[in-house]
């Protein structure tokens, strides 16, 4: 059995609306239906526009949330049935900076869940020096958490979430308002973490970030999950190379571009975009066309889909909406 | 002026608003002064015993201990919110990070504490009518209609409270706990103030700070209004002091609230917390 | 529900140390409220000292009910203050502060957190009252003789086992509803009038008298005064005692079982962080 494995889990919250008098209930869908499995070794990207589902799911899978259908497993446990096991091979980050008590120092924030965590004694001392030292807290560890900057204190949830050195990660937006410099230092982390064969989900609104990181990605719209594959294969899958941008001389000399299949074309300066609905096969027409007016081409792109097209694709909502 | 007055009154629906709003948090003002004085008043009787009543008429010159209490409950508690909201108001502001958002408005900034202080008269009059006024309805029908020169007295005797308000909130903007210092604060006014019992019981030096805060003359004027049936003209030393206070404070409290902005502004301090 | 059902000495041990010092440095690094809380604490006594004065002749006149017998009342109104504020009011307090998912999160018991922070509080508390009890016994003419030492810390300990039942009750309460502040005084107040704490349940007027012989803490503060000052206990004592006891552990047993339950109603509605 792989370290996690998600089946068929749904969440349904009940909501109460209207006046005192007359209260109805109204069902929905936080999550609904989701299946899917991480490997050893393995990132999973959950991509999903705010309010998809992402934390609701994020949640049931380290039992903050009770699943309402469906069961989750992770390295073998039951979330609905043995949470206290489940949370023992789990290492969770939630999103934000009030995860940590503000009146202890970062220091004794660690060694205060550490303690919770049940960790060896022995060896909390050492463990807490290596993860301050490796997020680059080890100079402001005896600093009270409220005197920290937001970027330390989101480093500081990002160790004690490794603190139990747990088989299984969760990450809700780790590096959300963090500056550049801190992002790489997590994104490095992560892919540390991933080749020591820990299972990682992580949900992000960075595309980029998913791109680069995830093995799979997972992109979840309104509870469901709509695709899940390689980033690269969701990219084939969308096959949107719907642009040729050609750089060259001589664009002056053409009156028209009457070939069939171009849908608009932008010229300025030295570049030219067609826009067509395929655009593999129009390019050797395009090609002969251009060569046949005397124009010089120097450069052809064909741009790759990004994964943000998949998304807008598979969701028809961009990331922030 | 006009468009001042408007701005008071925006401030004012505003605060207004937020205790609507929170109504769990308002009907403490109505609900509580009526189960401290049922606890005190059962206190008393189980200790007087029998002679309960004439012993407290002996020490106060007051037939029905119940009122004596409602109303010191009423204007303790009264007293506890004016001085624990007003006074907290900007230091809450600038934890929360509001505070940077209302002093770029291009007003003066003194109306958030005058708009917050008049939010509070139209609670406080309303609490006394509602907590001390069926008390009388219900105990001393004849001593109801003195429920209209006393809440001219409680006008009068909330602006000192508001001017020591005032005071409070430029005082604690640097600490990190304000609410530690106005409970104490409020919790020592309450000893002082006679709220349960004439000042002249304690010893003679409380006294002296008994005497140098507002609370100790609204609470006397307000019995000597309510039970000696006392007209305010016949009390003009108790009001005049009341008036001289209200001045005083409300300067004191402006003074320092200008001092605060000033060095607020040539610190950053606005948005330190 | 398995966190509740295997219980591990050491592992409780780790979790409370963790959860008591975690507490105790966070309240230390508050210094204004123990500052305030000293102060205040005796004040608050003086005040209804004072109000009372009224009711008897002379303020030196002798009474049947010595400043002892208010005293002992008072300190049980200090360990409920302590349930509804420093135990329930606290769990809020996580919840505002997002800290609370944390503590689900981790493999322990919710229960072993709380006895941890009840124990900080109760440290604190029996600081505060042995300092008001020397200024009490330094300014007046108590005396603080002690009837049944052994029956006192009885007393004590069962009041103890309550206050933590109640503790997790108002825990609960806190987490589920969002006026949790403006209730905490109300329910104080009335706590305190009916339980008897000032003055015996009789003296209270029908029907509140019988609400108050319903509840736990009247029988607990009557063998608190009975044990310290043998004053004339509701029942007789050979039934007191035992009754005591019985209440105390089902008001723990309640506590407990609605902790447990709010817990469970909270991850079904996923509202553990909600605020």
């Amino acid at each position: 059995m792989k370290p996690l494995v998600v089946k068929e889990l749904t969440k349904i919250f009940e909501l109460r609306e209207g006046n005192i008098f007359s209260k109805r209930k109204r069902e929905i869908y936080a999550v609904r239906d989701v299946s899917f499995d991480v490997d050893n070794g393995e990132i999973l990207g959950l991509l999903g526009p705010n309010g998809a589902g992402k934390t609701t799911l994020i949640k049931m899978l380290c039992t903050l949330i009770e699943p309402t259908k469906g069961e989750a497993y992770i390295k073998g446990y039951s979330i609905t049935k043995e949470a206290q096991k489940v949370k023992q091979n789990l290492g969770v980050m939630l999103t934000g900076e009030r995860a940590l008590y503000w009146k202890l120092t970062g220091r004794e924030n660690l060694e205060y869940f550490a303690a919770l965590y049940h960790l060896d004694p022995s060896w909390t001392k050492s463990r807490i020096d290596e993860l301050l030292e490796l997020l680059g807290l080890k100079d402001r560890e005896n600093t009270l958490v409220e005197n920290y900057s937001t970027g330390m204190r989101i480093r500081l949830n990002f160790a004690k979430a490794l603190l139990n050195d747990a088989p299984v990660l969760l990450f809700d937006e780790p590096t959300m308002s963090l500056d550049p410099q801190s992002s790489r230092l997590i994104r490095s982390l992560i892919k540390e973490l991933r080749d020591k064969g820990k299972t990682i989900i992580l949900t992000t609104h960075y595309m980029e970030e998913a791109d680069q990181l995830s093995d799979k990605v997972a992109i979840i719209n309104y509870g469901r999950i709509v695709a899940l594959a390689k980033p690269s294969e969701l990219k084939v899958k969308v096959n949107k190379s719907k642009v040729i941008e050609i750089e060259g001389r001589g664009f002056e000399r053409l009156e028209e571009l009457n070939i069939k299949g171009i849908m608009k074309v932008d010229y300025k300066d030295s570049l030219l975009k067609v826009y067509t609905e395929d655009s593999r096969e129009l390019l050797p027409k395009l090609l002969e066309f251009l060569i046949g007016k005397g124009v010089q081409v120097s450069n052809i792109k064909l741009p790759e889909p990004s994964l943000e097209d998949v998304f807008i694709e598979l969701t028809g909502r961009t990331l922030r909406d | 002026m006009i468009r001042d007055l408007r701005v008071l009154k925006a401030v004012m629906i505003k605060d207004l608003k937020h205790y609507y709003r929170y109504p769990s948090g308002t009907l403490f003002l109505f609900i509580v002064p009526f189960l401290f004085t049922f606890l005190l008043s059962t206190m008393g009787s189980f200790v007087g015993g029998t002679l309960a009543k004439e012993y407290f008429y002996l020490r106060t010159g007051v037939e029905n201990f119940f009122l004596y209490q409602i109303l010191g409950t009423n204007i303790w508690i009264m007293a506890w919110v004016i001085l624990e909201d007003i006074g907290t108001s900007i230091r809450n502001e600038q934890i929360k990070g509001t505070l940077e958002q209302n002093f770029l408005v291009p007003i003066n900034k003194f109306f958030f504490l005058l708009g917050l202080s008049f939010a509070h008269t139209l609670l406080a009059l309303l609490s006394f009518i509602v907590v001390v006024g069926s008390s009388l309805a219900l105990v001393d029908l004849e001593s109801l209609p003195r429920l209209f020169p006393s809440s001219l007295i409680l006008l009068l005797g909330l602006i000192p409270l508001f001017g020591l308000g005032f005071v409070f909130s430029s005082l604690v903007i640097h600490l990190k706990e304000p609410y530690s210092f106005t409970h104490l604060i409020n919790t020592f006014f309450s000893v002082v103030a006679g709220t349960y019992y004439p000042v002249h019981i304690l010893p003679y030096w409380v006294q002296w700070i008994s005497y140098s805060i507002p609370h100790t003359y609204l609470i006397d004027e307000m019995r000597k209004i309510i039970f000696s049936n006392q007209l305010v003209v016949e009390l003009y030393g108790n009001t005049i002091i009341l008036l001289s206070m209200g001045i005083i404070y409300m300067i004191l409290g402006l003074r320092l609230f200008r001092f605060f902005e000033r060095r607020a502004r040539i610190n950053g301090g606005l948005s330190k917390f | 529900m398995e966190d509740y059902q295997s219980f591990n000495l050491y592992k409780f041990f780790i979790e409370f140390k963790a959860s008591f010092l975690k507490d105790f440095k966070i309240y230390i690094r508050y210094p204004s409220w123990f500052v305030s809380d000293l102060i205040s604490t005796p004040l608050w006594f003086l005040f209804f000292l004072l109000a009372l004065i009224l009711f008897i002749p002379e303020p030196s006149s002798p009474t049947i009910y010595s400043i002892d017998y208010f005293f002992w009342g008072y300190v049980f109104v200090i360990f409920l203050a302590t349930s509804l504020w420093g135990i329930g009011h606290e769990i809020r307090t996580e919840q505002l502060e997002g800290t609370i998912e944390q503590l689900f999160l981790a493999p322990v018991s919710r229960l072993t957190l709380i006895i941890g922070r009840w124990a900080r509080t109760l440290i604190v508390d029996l600081m505060i009252i042995f300092y008001t009890l020397l200024l009490v016994k330094f300014f007046s003419n108590a005396k603080f003789n002690v009837f049944h030492p052994s029956l006192l810390l009885f007393a004590f300990v069962l009041i103890e086992v309550t206050i933590l039942g109640l503790g997790l009750l108002f825990s609960a309460l806190a987490l589920k509803m969002k006026s949790y502040n403006s209730l905490t005084t109300l329910l104080f107040i009335t706590l305190t009038i009916v339980s008897g704490v000032y003055f015996p349940p009789s003296a209270l007027p029908y029907p509140i008298n019988m609400v108050s012989y319903s509840l736990p803490f009247t029988y607990l503060v009557d063998l608190l005064k009975y044990s310290a000052l043998e004053i004339k206990t509701i029942i007789e004592i050979s039934v007191e005692i035992p009754l005591s006891f019985l209440l105390a552990s089902l008001t723990f047993l309640l506590g407990l079982f609605s902790f447990r339950w709010t817990e469970r109603d909270l991850r079904k509605k996923g509202q553990i962080g909600f605020h």
